[in-house]
């Protein structure tokens, strides 16, 4: 008798978790099912290291929690490490054989070096997202855009009321901008995307014309911005969040926002021959998935989608991208070059 | 005196005499760091690298020669480059030698702490100190600027100081050199044996003029080595010129190397700055030329001799207050201005100049941040125990070089002198990448991604500066004080180890201390070679300072080195006055 109940409890018991665990299956959302599908062989691999030259990969600490709760088992770290350092370090790595990261997020262009050496690792987009349609994969290895940068103004909140602030690009040429504007002597990517609105004729001109605003020199974001923070600068131009950096710690700036915006979008690079080649796709698979783009797209990195909080502070402050962000890496070598005549152009570090 | 040399080369003789094999190892040792990164420099200048590290096979070519050469900026930015490092370097030499003299040679009071106090900066790097000064100082809300306005009713919202330009430049480069300079010449200076101006002043002539007629030209080894050391040094130097005079339009040579290894995409034209390089690397030949030629007769400059060495103490008298003013002076300009704005923008939640508002601000979120960043504790140990490390063997090394330098009588025994000071001339992101291409392509010894192989990397750098120094030291030092250990019996290397290291004491230790606090600050070399298992706090957070809103996490950080290089110094001068009790 005893051995009979214990028999049914054990059928009982076993029935009910094979159904709960099919419904929770069924119930699961189609990406993630792609991410289940690569979890075992990353944790497999245990850990993944990423080279990233700006900000935190995963969306900050909070992004990073929800990494390890989805995929416990995997350790998850990153070398903060500038665009001039790490490509060659990673070119030596990969050719010595002895790579000591799996991935390395940045602009495309700057991802080119590798590519044409054959580096990376080629993906399969169908593995990657259940909406491979949906996001942006470049290059012939499908590397995936996972981040947008926005590259545009800021304002000393303190000392610049919201009516003075200049319009439109052109409104920075008004006289009571003279001395109090901190540009990238380098030439700040900014404006880089606006020869191809207005044309090279009247981009130049303009450009030309910024310089006699006798702007503040600077030759690196932080610079700019500790402008913009002390006053010394009321305006800045240069790449950079506020979200986490600025705005959390109650800065006085905040984006000023000339339209169309400019947007840069950054990829995410399996390198070949990495010591965990599973657990960088499946880093690559989450930066994809809802809970991904939600997780960094607060931070002001993403990737700009709807719905995120990041894309809506934008929306709200009226902002429209150029090419609604998506620009092709042609587009992006010709804005490079912009950038590099303007620094010729202006003369101040040359 | 002839006889006895003779006898010691007699006791020493064949291919493994003490001091050949002390000459074999450190010229090996030395060879075996220095000379790659060299080769890598002189190979990358030969070669086309706008897409391709310099390591990757390519043709040979002479294109960046042609457009560092073809170019008229490049000679116009040397000039520049010249003016700004002469200015800094005579500037820097002329304080250190006052302030030196004072707490070495008078009975200034509170002279060891005003020592320890006057190094304090040492461990700011010098972006961050120019950043300081562009917050006490800039035309238009600058501390200072601010201040005057309302103290002199001057109105017009601008000045009356202009950190932005040349003469800002050159007022920030000065202050920045001064502690390391101070640490070359410190020991020099204490060793000196009065008995020279005792002398001079017997034969009637003033105290003042003796100071100058005698001391100086005796000091002339530290003098001159810490003075060719510095203007190689400040040829190089980019980061006070970028803050400072970018502003003020002017551009010198070293923005070239910058921009060469600084990209937008891409690569870094190593090919292009190192063409770049042999322009310096030239230029500290024919400086280590000179500076050889002019110490030909090595004998006029050694004052430690073995006859009563008696340190004496010169009293300031009258001119005590005079002194003390000026110590007071360059402190509050040196130190108390620039520690204070660190300390101020560390305790900030973002930079903002000094106010009664911003007072409500104050937070240690900066240090709570930096304790919180991934792989920290590591890297305060991986720091700690590397500083340590690569201060101790530089200074052996180093020594050892200038000791085989000075008193080798052996063809080939300056060479590693000479290959140490040339390196200076290898911009630092080239000397990286040589050491990285070196550990991974030729894995002689496993090291990339250890401790060790930064412990390499500093050692290689930082000789230049120790063998600079111990060069000046080992000279004033009689040779007739080793040869008397060594008729009585004793081998040329315990005689070293005994008698000639001891004496070496102050100039050894001062070395020490800016070897161990530059590899704390270190980040050129250690971005280029750290990795999860080799991470060291200035990497770390150095990285964090090119992007947006990493100032208060690099001001923290120099905080903690500032506050790590009192401790060693106040220390080491502990240490080293219990020895040397004068």
């Amino acid at each position: 008798m005893k051995k009979q109940s214990f028999f049914l409890a054990f059928v009982i018991g076993a029935v009910t978790t094979l159904t709960l665990g099919g419904m929770a299956q069924a119930q699961k959302q189609p990406w993630e099912k792609v991410l289940d599908r690569l979890y075992p062989a990353a944790k497999a691999e245990g850990q993944v290291t990423l080279y990233m030259s700006s900000e935190f990969p995963l969306g900050s600490k909070e992004g990073e929690a929800k990494f390890k709760k989805r995929f416990p088992g995997i350790e998850f770290s990153f070398i903060k490490l500038s665009r001039s350092k790490a490509p060659a370090r990673i070119i030596l790595e990969t050719r010595a054989g002895r790579n000591t990261v799996d991935g390395y997020w940045d602009y495309p262009e700057t991802a080119k070096a590798m590519i044409d050496r054959g580096l990376i690792s080629k993906l399969n987009p169908a593995e990657l997202t259940d909406q491979p349609e949906k996001w942006n994969f470049m290059f012939d290895h499908n590397l995936p855009v996972v981040g947008q940068f926005i590259n545009t103004f800021y304002y000393n909140t303190k000392l610049v009321s919201k009516s003075e602030l200049p319009k439109r690009y052109e409104d920075l040429l008004d006289p009571k901008w003279k001395g109090k504007l901190a540009m990238d002597a380098r030439g700040p990517r900014g404006f880089t995307h606006l020869p191809l609105i207005w044309g090279e004729e009247k981009f130049w001109r303009y450009i030309k014309a910024l310089k006699e605003q006798n702007p503040i020199w600077t030759r690196r974001c932080t610079t700019t911005m500790d402008k913009v923070l002390t006053g010394e600068a009321l305006i800045g131009c240069t790449t950079s969040s506020l979200e986490k950096r600025h705005k959390a710690k109650g800065q006085p700036v905040e984006y000023l926002l000339l339209n169309p915006v400019s947007v840069k979008p950054t990829i995410l690079l399996p390198i070949k021959g990495s010591p965990h080649p599973n657990a960088i796709k499946l880093v690559i698979a989450w930066l994809l998935s809802p809970e991904g783009v939600e997780a960094v797209g607060k931070t002001g990195y993403g990737l700009l989608q709807p719905g995120t909080g990041f894309y809506e502070t934008l929306k709200a402050l009226g902002a429209e991208f150029f090419l609604g962000g998506k620009l092709t890496i042609d587009q992006m070598i010709a804005m490079g070059k912009t950038r590099k005549k303007i620094g010729k152009t202006w003369g101040i570090i040359k | 005196m002839e006889a006895r040399i003779i006898l010691s080369r007699v006791k020493l003789p064949g291919i493994f005499s003490a001091d050949k094999l002390i000459f074999l190892f450190t010229t090996s040792v030395v060879v075996y760091l220095v000379l790659p990164p060299i080769a890598l420099l002189i190979l990358s200048s030969f070669k086309s690298t706008a897409d391709r590290l310099p390591v990757e096979p390519g043709p040979l070519t002479l294109s960046n020669y042609v457009q560092v050469l073809s170019t008229g900026d490049t000679y116009l930015l040397f000039q520049n480059s010249l003016i700004y490092a002469f200015s800094c370097v005579v500037g820097a030499l002329a304080i250190a030698i006052l302030m030196v003299w004072l707490t070495e040679r008078t009975d200034l009071p509170g002279k060891n702490l005003v020592f320890t106090l006057l190094l304090m900066p040492i461990a700011m790097p010098g972006m961050v100190k120019a950043i300081g000064w562009t917050f006490l100082a800039n035309p238009t809300n600058g501390l200072i600027n601010v201040v005057s306005r309302e103290l002199f009713g001057i109105s017009g919202g601008r000045g009356p100081f202009n950190i932005y330009s040349l003469s800002g430049m050159i007022f920030v480069g000065t202050l920045s050199m001064m502690p390391s300079l101070l640490l070359m010449i410190a020991g020099a200076f204490r060793n000196f044996d009065p008995a020279f101006e005792e002398a001079s002043e017997a034969s009637g002539v003033s105290r003042s003029k003796s100071q100058l007629l005698i001391t100086m030209p005796l000091l002339r080894p530290a003098l001159l080595g810490a003075f060719i050391y510095y203007l190689a040094s400040a040829l190089d130097d980019f980061q006070i010129p970028a803050i400072l005079g970018l502003n003020a339009g002017i551009r010198v040579f070293s923005t070239k190397i910058f921009l060469a290894t600084h990209p937008d995409d891409g690569l870094p034209d190593y090919g292009l700055a190192s063409g770049y390089g042999m322009i310096l690397f030239v230029t500290a030949m024919i400086l280590i030329v000179l500076y050889r030629r002019m110490m030909r007769k090595k004998q006029k400059y050694a004052v430690v001799t073995g006859k009563g060495y008696r340190p004496r103490l010169i009293p300031l008298g009258r001119w005590k207050h005079v002194a003390l003013g000026s110590v007071a002076l360059y402190l509050t300009l040196a130190v108390v201005l620039p520690v204070f704005i660190l300390f101020w923008i560390s305790l900030q939640p973002y930079v903002s100049i000094p106010s009664v508002e911003a007072m409500g601000r104050v937070t240690l979120s900066n240090y709570s941040e930096m304790l919180a960043m991934s792989h920290f504790k590591e890297a305060v140990i991986n720091t700690i125990v590397i500083s340590l490390i690569v201060a101790t063997a530089t200074m052996f090394l180093s020594t050892l070089t200038a000791w085989m330098a000075v008193r080798g009588r052996f063809p080939g025994h300056s060479l590693p002198d000479l290959l140490t000071f040339i390196n200076t001339a290898v911009p630092s992101v080239v000397f990286a990448l040589a050491i990285a291409f070196i550990y991974l392509s030729f894995p002689i010894l496993p090291i990339y991604g250890t401790i060790w192989i930064l412990v390499i990397a500093y050692t290689t750098r930082y000789m230049s500066y120790s063998t600079r120094l111990m060069g000046g030291a080992v000279i004033q030092i009689h040779q007739e004080l080793e040869e008397a250990s060594q008729t009585s019996g004793v081998s040329r290397w315990t005689t070293f180890l005994r008698v000639t290291l001891p004496l070496l004491l102050p100039s050894f230790f001062n070395g020490w201390l800016w070897v161990a606090v530059h590899a704390l600050r270190e980040t050129t070399i250690a971005v280029m070679l750290f990795t999860q298992t080799n991470a060291v706090v200035a990497a770390l957070i150095w990285e964090e300072f090119q992007f947006s809103g990493g100032t208060g996490l690099v001001a923290a950080m120099s905080v903690c080195f500032t506050v790590a290089s009192f401790i060693l110094t106040f220390l080491g001068r502990r240490a080293l006055l219990r020895q040397q009790p004068y």
